[in-house]
């Protein structure tokens, strides 16, 4: 019952308890005033019987005193008119019966009973004493039936039920009424806040209906879905905060996946397929070829020269170039083709249903395509590139296999000058294996220092005396002989060897230098090759420094040959190395100048102390008119830059007398002599310094 | 005043034969004596006696007159007392809550304490005269007129006669009477009066 009531609603609480209450005060009421009235109604009874039994015993007197029946008798008689009395009798003062009065069968009894009032066969009745003049002379016995009072007191009682059941029902209304005044404000808080709770809309307030303590209640909830509202608001800004923030996070996410996967599968820079792609593709192309029986054909790019580029005019340059390259390849090919860069300025190409004719079609397309000048950040480059073509089944069935033979072809290629593609055969592979020999020779001469030194003597022009000598590396294998530094320069450039050749060159001539002095300054100037490669880390102020340091060789007599393809870069770097080495007091000479078309303000710019003329325009003096115009305009030239010139390759006695006429400061070549090992200098210098004729002179006399 | 049967013997008519009178009513009066002593004429006086008492009961005196008055209800006997022990019966009652008393008077002007006066029918006449000579005060006069014959005439000397009614007693109301004494008389005892006189 207890938990019935607690579930049931409010309203329906309120109106069982207030009419709980009502009935129970209306029944309590009702019943109360039922009872009074009955004890009332019977009291007013007894008090009429009395009022009758007094004005009888009054009138009685005389008839009691006097012993007259008669005039008793008819004074009891006058209660016939009394409706409600049915008998009375008149005792005298002894307790007899003295006179009695009946309406029906009633038995009077013959004495008066002992109790004032009572029932007496069914009626009321009183009995009372009468008095006169303070003297007992009798009593008198009014009895009234019950029947009319009872009669009467069912209608008063059917009045009594009806007034209550009319007071039941306006106290139903009344408490509906109520109810509906006390639990309206509160449903309506409810109802709000249960609106608010389904559509979460904190901008709804509670109706204030009424000033009490649930108007209150009204203003604290309103102010607390304010709060909540304000809260609720402060949240949602948070919240959109977040996800503007989480959004933007996740699609940085998303690019950054985008980016990785692209990246995983695509090359960073130019945005072709990287080496993994294609791999993948080259396998997938295998397996769809061995079901078709059909050929494919891989192609292995290099791009000739590219590295000097790169070193001279920095990785920004070189990107670019890579960038152009690799768009030119790409509009040469199929859509069904696969052009990957798979490192540095290596490319692969996979053709799909391609037989020989068709390749070789493809590979000259690609070659015309890159050997064309191509400007970027100003500079006309030209780069070539070098193209080995391996073909499925023939070359090789794995992708391995076509990938390696395609490599192999493109080193033949290269080494035949580059500019061109060759197909792979199985001779190849022997150069490929005498290059990996070779490097591993390399790293095993550099570790034990197995390298040799000759010495090309620098003649004065004029006086044909040794002024300078240009220190050349030799390595002499006990299984090879001796290796050219033509094939291991470029294999040590490529192996990341060439730092420390060239620091061991250094070191070493300046102390063979030193060694012939004895310690006392030399008179020659030594002058070594420097890679540009080291250029690129910035740190050759150091090495040479170091050297200097290392050895205790004067600066001044140092001079340091660089290639013209690093002067011919504008590399900010390259200026303030050269300008380092420079405040040393090293000498800085251009090797080979005349081939990389050096502007005469970029040389203008530069610390140059010496130009050294290519080789390739020296051997034509004689011949090509051009080459000779082209030798004295660089010595014109260098002289009016205040540089030394130096002729390279000075093999004949006409190419002697025609650099000499246009006064080139010095020569250098297999007709003064070849590059001699120390000893030998040591020996041409003991020589020079015991005759006072030149030197240069003798073996040509 | 209608007159009730008395038994009195009447007034004398000469001198000469006022002595034969008096003397046939001492003999009359010592039969009377001896006729009351017997056990009926006692039950009269009785009866007699509760109906004086009883009267006396249904009568206001003034109530000045009531404040002068002593701690008794005086009856007083007009010179005769006619109830005899019949008074016994009402004697240590009370009235007006004044415990009864009785006196015999013999003359008017020594009843000045007396709330009822007595009086037999054999000396009406002279209680009348008496009366007209002196003032009473206010006192219920009451005549016994239970003797037989004394109805014959008519007796308004007194407020109340005693009279015969059958054979039993009644009594006479003179409305008069009681109006010029100054007393009130209960009209429930009027009721139960055989004849009232205005």
């Amino acid at each position: 019952m207890k938990s019935l009531f607690k579930t049931q609603p409010l309203k329906r609480k309120l109106l069982a308890l207030l009419m709980i209450i009502s009935c129970s005060v209306l029944l309590l009421a009702t019943v109360g005033f039922a009872a009074s009235d009955w004890i009332s109604s019977r009291g007013d009874l007894y008090d009429r019987m009395r009022y009758q039994g007094n004005l009888i015993g009054n009138n009685s007197l005389a008839a009691l005193t006097f012993g007259d029946r008669a005039a008793a008798r008819q004074t009891l008689s006058t209660l016939s008119s009394e409706d409600n009395v049915v008998a009375a009798a008149l005792y005298d003062h002894a307790g007899q019966r003295f006179a009695a009065y009946r309406k029906g069968p009633l038995a009077l009894p013959a004495t008066p009973p002992a109790q004032a009032t009572g029932e007496h066969e069914g009626a009321l009745y009183i009995v009372q004493p009468i008095v006169h003049d303070h003297e007992t002379i009798g009593q008198i016995m009014i009895l009234s039936e019950l029947s009319n009072w009872q009669q009467q007191q069912v209608q008063r009682m059917s009045v009594v039920l009806g007034l209550f059941l009319v007071s039941v029902l306006v106290a139903s209304i009344l408490s509906d009424v109520a109810q509906g005044v006390v639990t309206g404000p509160i449903l309506n808080l409810a109802n709000t806040a249960r609106r608010i709770t389904k559509t979460r809309n904190y901008q709804l307030r509670a109706e204030k209906l009424s000033r009490d303590e649930i108007g209150e209640l009204a203003d604290d909830f309103n102010e607390m879905l304010h709060q909540i509202q304000s809260r609720d608001e402060e949240l949602r800004s948070i919240q959109a905060q977040l996800e503007e923030k989480v959004q933007e996070r996740t699609a940085e996410l998303e690019e950054l996946t985008r980016q990785l996967e692209h990246q995983a599968f695509h090359d960073t820079l130019t945005g072709l397929a990287n080496r993994a792609t294609f791999d993948n593709n080259l396998m997938t192309a295998i397996h769809y070829a061995q079901r078709r029986g059909s050929q494919l054909a891989v192609m292995f790019l290099d791009l000739d020269r590219f590295k000097e580029v790169n070193d001279t005019l920095g990785h920004g340059v070189g990107d670019r170039l890579l960038v152009e390259m690799s768009t030119r390849l790409h509009n040469c090919l199929r859509q069904s083709d696969t052009l990957a860069r798979l490192g540095g300025d290596e490319f692969a190409v996979l053709l799909m249903d391609a037989d020989v004719d068709a390749t070789a079609e493809v590979a000259h397309k690609l070659v015309q395509a890159i050997d064309h000048p191509a400007v970027i950040d100003g500079y006309n480059l030209q780069v070539t590139t070098s193209i080995g073509i391996s073909l499925y089944p023939c070359d090789g069935t794995e992708a391995s296999a076509l990938l390696k033979n395609a490599d192999t072809a493109m080193y033949h290629s290269k080494e035949l000058g580059g500019n061109q593609f060759n197909f792979y055969v199985t001779e190849m592979n022997q150069r490929t294996e005498r290059r990996m020999l070779l490097e591993s020779k390399l790293r095993d001469a550099l570790s034990k220092q197995a390298f040799t030194l000759c010495y090309q003597p620098k003649w004065n022009t004029q006086s044909l005396r040794i002024a300078g000598v240009e220190a050349l590396i030799r390595w002499f294998d006990p299984e090879e002989g001796f290796i050219s530094p033509a094939e291991f320069i470029p294999l040590a450039e490529d192996c990341g060897l060439i730092g420390e050749i060239d620091d061991w060159v250094a070191r070493q001539a300046c102390r063979d230098i030193l060694s012939l002095y004895e310690g006392a300054e030399p008179e020659l100037s030594l002058a070594v090759n420097l890679s540009p490669a080291l250029f690129v880390n910035e740190d050759v102020y150091r090495r040479i420094a170091g050297t200097l340091e290392q050895t205790g060789f004067p600066a001044h007599k140092l001079e340091l040959e660089v290639t013209e393809t690093l002067v011919v870069s504008e590399v900010a770097s390259v200026h303030e190395q050269l300008s380092k080495i420079r405040q040393l007091g090293v000498e800085i000479a251009i090797d080979d100048f005349g081939v990389a078309y050096s502007s005469l303000s970029r040389l203008k710019q530069l610390p140059l102390n010496t130009l050294k003329i290519d080789r390739s325009f020296i051997q034509d003096i004689g011949s090509d008119q051009d080459d000779e115009v082209i030798v004295r305009t660089i010595i014109d030239m260098a002289h009016n830059l205040n540089l030394k010139v130096v002729a390279e390759g000075v093999e004949t006695e006409q190419q002697y007398q025609f650099v000499k006429r246009h006064h080139c400061n010095l020569v250098q070549g297999y007709l003064f002599s070849k590059p001699v090992p120390l000893a030998e200098l040591a020996r041409l210098l003991q020589q020079q310094s015991c005759s006072r004729e030149p030197l240069a002179s003798i073996p040509h006399r | 005043m209608i007159g009730a049967p008395s038994c009195n013997s009447g007034s004398s008519r000469r001198p000469q034969q006022l002595a034969f009178w008096l003397l046939l009513c001492a003999c009359c009066l010592v039969l009377c004596n001896r006729a009351l002593a017997d056990p009926q004429s006692e039950k009269i006086s009785h009866i007699k006696a509760a109906f004086v008492y009883n009267i006396a009961k249904f009568v206001d005196w003034p109530a000045e007159v009531t404040a002068s008055r002593s701690s008794h209800f005086v009856f007083c006997y007009y010179r005769e007392d006619f109830l005899g022990r019949g008074f016994d019966s009402i004697l240590g009652k009370q009235v007006q809550q004044r415990s009864v008393q009785k006196r015999v008077v013999e003359a008017i002007k020594d009843a000045p304490a007396c709330d009822v006066m007595l009086i037999p029918e054999s000396q009406l006449d002279r209680f009348q005269h008496e009366r007209a000579l002196s003032r009473l005060d206010p006192a219920l006069t009451i005549a016994d007129l239970t003797q037989p014959g004394t109805r014959e005439s008519v007796h308004d000397k007194a407020i109340i006669n005693l009279v015969r009614d059958g054979r039993g007693i009644g009594f006479e109301v003179n409305l008069n009477h009681a109006k010029q004494s100054g007393l009130a008389i209960s009209s429930e005892l009027l009721k139960l009066a055989r004849a009232i006189t205005p």
